[in-house]
């Protein structure tokens, strides 16, 4: 790594120095969120890749069936804080000057925007939709409302396949903007279930979702709990036995009702390690990022491949935030609507406020445009008060524009 | 998967290669060479995986780099000898699994074939991919990988004679026969009548439709044709999924994909062969006789009441069983002809009787390098490029006991193109292979931790797959190019 940082390579920017590579590694706060199969790989990564700030959030405890994975963590402690364990693991193992790992037994949403405002990169190994989706949306707002961006780098996998994304809130496709690609999640018809079951999964989802709540009203299931685990595996049977059908076992029944998606060590390491090099890269910029997102699937021969994504143009989160527009002191309107119209290439725009249309293209006649913008609508401060609204053809979202007289 | 092993802590890895992958991963023994990053990392996922024997060959000393790269040494390590110490820390990760050290050196054991006799599948980590230990191998037929990572870069080879591979978890459609019913199916077709078209799985409606449009038109129909019959028949679930699956009714079940019609016409001598040969060579007469392949039995849920869909699988499962039974006969008849007494393991048949139609062949090279692949239509050209340096550096480090820097950039270049020119007649240098090599200079040798580990993890599934002999092998090269984020992977014929 020292090597590495001490020279400019072919594919470096031309401004780098190795002072600044060295120094953004050592002073930069990385956060990692998560510390399971992909959080145990990305601590030992980012300590070895020279970061010397490290904070890592994880609400789950050690349960047996991470051990084939999650090298951090032996059995005797399984029961205890994955967050705490892991960080404990590698300060010890990677004992160096100046490193310190903080760990946090807790969930993301317990953090506030200060909380998150002091790191300079995030690494996601979160196996969850749901907080990624959170974590993006907050990480969105925050660079819309205050400027701070901090760009997180998120990995996921399944089985053989994998994939990165290297996010940059507000500028590069968000988190959301991808979901379109996320695949849903298999449901079986409630009749099917109710009166036509086919599959052992069938039976097991008519135990869990339709036979329980009749059966043991007072009990919530807990798949944690064995017993009950045992008890629903009871009920699938029966019920296959009834029509027939051959298949249900206990870890048939176990994989339908916590809804268990395969995990292996290579496919942790691989996706793991392309998010802390990209983190590195980004951070040291001792050599170009990979272009937004990589996929990886080791099934058939190994595939690797990394590639642009766009913006969703009608991304709920990132497609409707109002941005910065820089004006002069004198621009006029007409100045300003040729300026916007050149820049995010609009065809036919209409501009209003919440007060009204401030001009509309199709009836260019009905505005006068020769009067500077600070006269059009109040400002603060050399900021506008008013949000300033675009619709055009070129985009079915909404452009919104906060002005700023510099 | 039985119940014992619900919870276990191979629960995760076990839905994707069952108990019986694991049971051939615990049996398993695995050398790796050299005890770098990039062997540490592998070796971790495999012990994590529960292989049950890993010598790690190594007669190094730990240095500064060690400790800069690898997780398994620690401070107090310095200048201890490096095997051990990874050995210790790496065994720990699974008392399942026995990480030992051999100190011998590499070169002496080259001339020892029953070290490596002992090893199911054999990892080196050095720069130097090693003819005589790729020649040595070869001979012994154990699967060679060779891994290895500079600065942003990193190869995985694979040198295996061949691999025949049964499960391959392809997800190929499932083969109904739509246009190859045989006497049972046709009974059970015949006794659904128009009361009861609404219960039944879709594959029957397809299987009407279609035979009344041959009776009618005397050929098969077009799927718009099937939409349009299957249309009238109402609009149930099952009609529905029908309608949607309705292409179904232009697939050929005579048809064979081009690579098992490439593998039945494979000359093998039967009287040496290994078992899957045997079984190729009794599928290409089972083929032969019937025109279709043997019936791989499983159906796709369909929406039906569940009667009449457990009959329709029933009827599936007893022609496969049949099926199965001719294959079996046919295997034994080619081992009697050829005066060989093995028997052929009735789950070993069952297995390739159910993948038959997804069978895979690899036929390896011990080549280090086959012409043209630095010609400008190799869609992987910069990945080329990066294999043929570390070749490049290899043969400048055995020059100069060192490894390049970049004030060697000039020699280095030079060096390149006589390489080359040992393989191939160069109009020029290849696109962008000066800016990988001063790449490649910039980090003098070095490594980064994270490709190690990416690599490591590419080498160590591959390892999984070899040992487990499930999904598919890559084929037979990669690189791996840190500044883009990605792999490409090619054949050296």
């Amino acid at each position: 790594m020292a090597t590495i940082l001490s020279r400019s390579g072919p594919f470096t920017d031309p401004d780098y120095t190795p002072e600044f590579g060295l120094e953004s590694l050592v002073t930069s706060k990385v956060l990692v969120l998560g510390a399971g199969g992909l959080g145990c790989e990305i601590l030992k990564n980012l300590v070895l890749s020279g970061f010397r700030h490290i904070e890592c959030i994880d609400m789950d405890t050690i349960e047996t069936s991470n051990l084939n994975r999650q090298f951090l963590f032996r059995s005797a402690d399984v029961g205890k804080s994955k967050a705490i364990v892991a960080c404990e693991f590698v300060s010890r193992r990677l004992a160096r000057r100046g490193l310190t790992i903080v760990p946090h037994f807790c969930k993301i949403q317990d953090f506030d925007d200060d909380f998150y405002s002091q790191f300079s990169i995030i690494v996601c190994g979160l196996d969850s939709i749901e907080a990624r989706r959170w974590m993006n949306e907050k990480l969105v707002s925050l660079a819309a409302t205050t400027g701070h961006i901090i760009p997180w780098i998120d990995g996921g996998t399944e089985g053989f396949q994998g994939s990165v994304k290297l996010m940059i809130p507000t500028i590069t496709a968000c988190f959301e903007c991808y979901m379109k690609l996320v695949p849903v999640q298999t449901t079986y018809p409630l009749c099917t279930l109710a009166s036509t079951p086919r599959l052992p999964e069938h039976c097991i989802e008519w135990a869990h979702e339709l036979e329980w709540p009749k059966r043991y009203p007072d009990m919530d299931f807990d798949a944690d709990i064995p017993e009950h685990v045992d008890l629903m595996y009871q009920l699938a049977k029966e019920r296959a036995s009834q029509f027939g059908i051959e298949g249900v076992t206990k870890a048939k029944t176990l994989g339908v009702v916590k809804n268990i998606i395969p995990a292996i060590a290579s496919t942790n390491a691989v996706i793991a390690a392309a998010c802390c090099h990209e983190c590195f890269k980004f951070v040291t910029s001792c050599a170009e990022n990979m272009r937004d997102s990589m996929y990886y699937n080791g099934e058939t021969g190994v595939v690797c491949v990394s590639d642009p994504y766009d913006k969703a143009a009608d991304c709920a989160v990132c497609a409707s935030l109002p941005q910065d527009y820089v004006i002069e002191e004198g621009c006029t309107l007409a100045q300003f609507v040729a300026g916007a119209t050149q820049k995010f290439g609009l065809q036919q725009p209409l501009f209003f406020t919440a007060e009204g249309d401030l001009y509309n293209s199709k009836k260019p006649d009905a505005f006068v445009t020769d009067i500077p913008v600070v006269k059009l609508i109040p400002f603060a401060d050399r900021v506008a008060k008013m949000q300033i609204n675009i619709v055009d053809s070129s985009s079915p979202s909404t452009l919104k524009l906060v002005l700023r007289v510099e | 998967m039985n119940d014992n092993e619900v919870n276990s802590k191979y629960d995760r890895q076990m839905r994707l290669w069952s108990s019986s992958g694991q049971k051939r991963l615990v049996g398993s023994a695995v050398c790796v060479v050299e005890a770098n990053a990039v062997a540490c990392e592998t070796v971790k996922n495999l012990v994590l995986a529960g292989v049950g024997q890993i010598v790690l060959l190594d007669s190094e000393r730990v240095s500064e780099e060690d400790l800069a790269t690898n997780f398994f040494v620690v401070a107090e390590d310095t200048g201890k000898l490096r095997g051990e110490c990874v050995a210790k820390h790496l065994g720990e990760l699974n008392p399942d699994s026995a990480v030992l050290h051999e100190k011998t050196p590499f070169e002496s054991l080259l001339t020892d074939p029953s070290f490596w006799s002992q090893f199911d599948c054999v990892v080196n980590c050095r720069l130097d991919p090693c003819v005589r230990l790729i020649d040595l191998l070869w001979e012994l037929s154990i699967p060679l990988l060779h891994a290895h990572s500079i600065g942003l870069y990193s190869l995985v080879r694979l040198y295996c004679e061949e691999r025949t591979m049964v499960e391959t978890h392809s997800s190929r459609a499932d083969d109904l026969r739509i246009d190859a019913v045989w006497d049972e199916l046709q009974e059970y077709v015949d006794s659904v009548d128009e009361a009861s078209l609404a219960e039944v799985p879709y594959s029957v409606l397809l299987i009407k439709v279609y035979q009344e449009f041959m009776r009618e038109h005397g050929r098969r129909p077009s799927t718009k044709e099937a939409r349009q019959r299957l249309a009238q028949l109402g609009d149930e679930e099952n009609v529905e999924e029908a309608i949607k699956k309705a292409a179904l009714v232009t697939k050929r079940s005579s048809e064979l994909n081009e690579e098992l019609a490439q593998l039945m016409q494979e000359k093998v001598d039967l009287s040496t062969a290994s078992s899957f040969w045997i079984l190729v060579e009794a599928l290409k007469q089972f083929y032969e006789k019937h025109g279709v392949l043997p019936l791989s039995g499983s159906l796709p849920d369909m929406a039906s009441n569940t009667e009449e869909y457990l009959k329709l699988q029933s009827i599936y499962r007893a022609k496969h069983e049949t099926d199965k039974e001719e294959l079996t006969k046919l295997a034994l008849q080619l081992l009697t002809q050829h005066n060989r007494a093995e028997q052929i393991a009735e789950s070993e048949i069952e297995l390739f009787t159910k993948n038959c139609s997804v069978l895979e062949v690899h036929r390896g090279s011990k080549k280090v390098w086959s012409s043209d692949m630095l010609s400008e239509s190799n869609p992987v050209l910069q990945n080329t490029n990066i294999y043929f340096g570390f070749l490049a550096l290899n043969t400048f480090y055995k020059e100069h006991k060192r490894h390049a820097a970049p004030k060697d950039q000039s020699e280095v270049r030079a060096l390149a193109i006589s390489e080359l020119c040992r393989w191939e007649t160069l109009k020029s240098f290849p696109d962008g292979l000066e800016l990988v090599l001063d790449e490649l200079l910039r980090a003098e040798g070095t490594a980064l931790h994270n490709v190690c580990a990416l690599t490591g993890g590419i080498a160590s599934q591959e390892v999984i797959k070899i040992l487990t002999n499930q999904y598919v092998s890559f084929d037979n090269c990669l690189t791996f190019d840190g500044v883009r984020g990605q792999t490409g992977s090619w054949k050296i014929e």
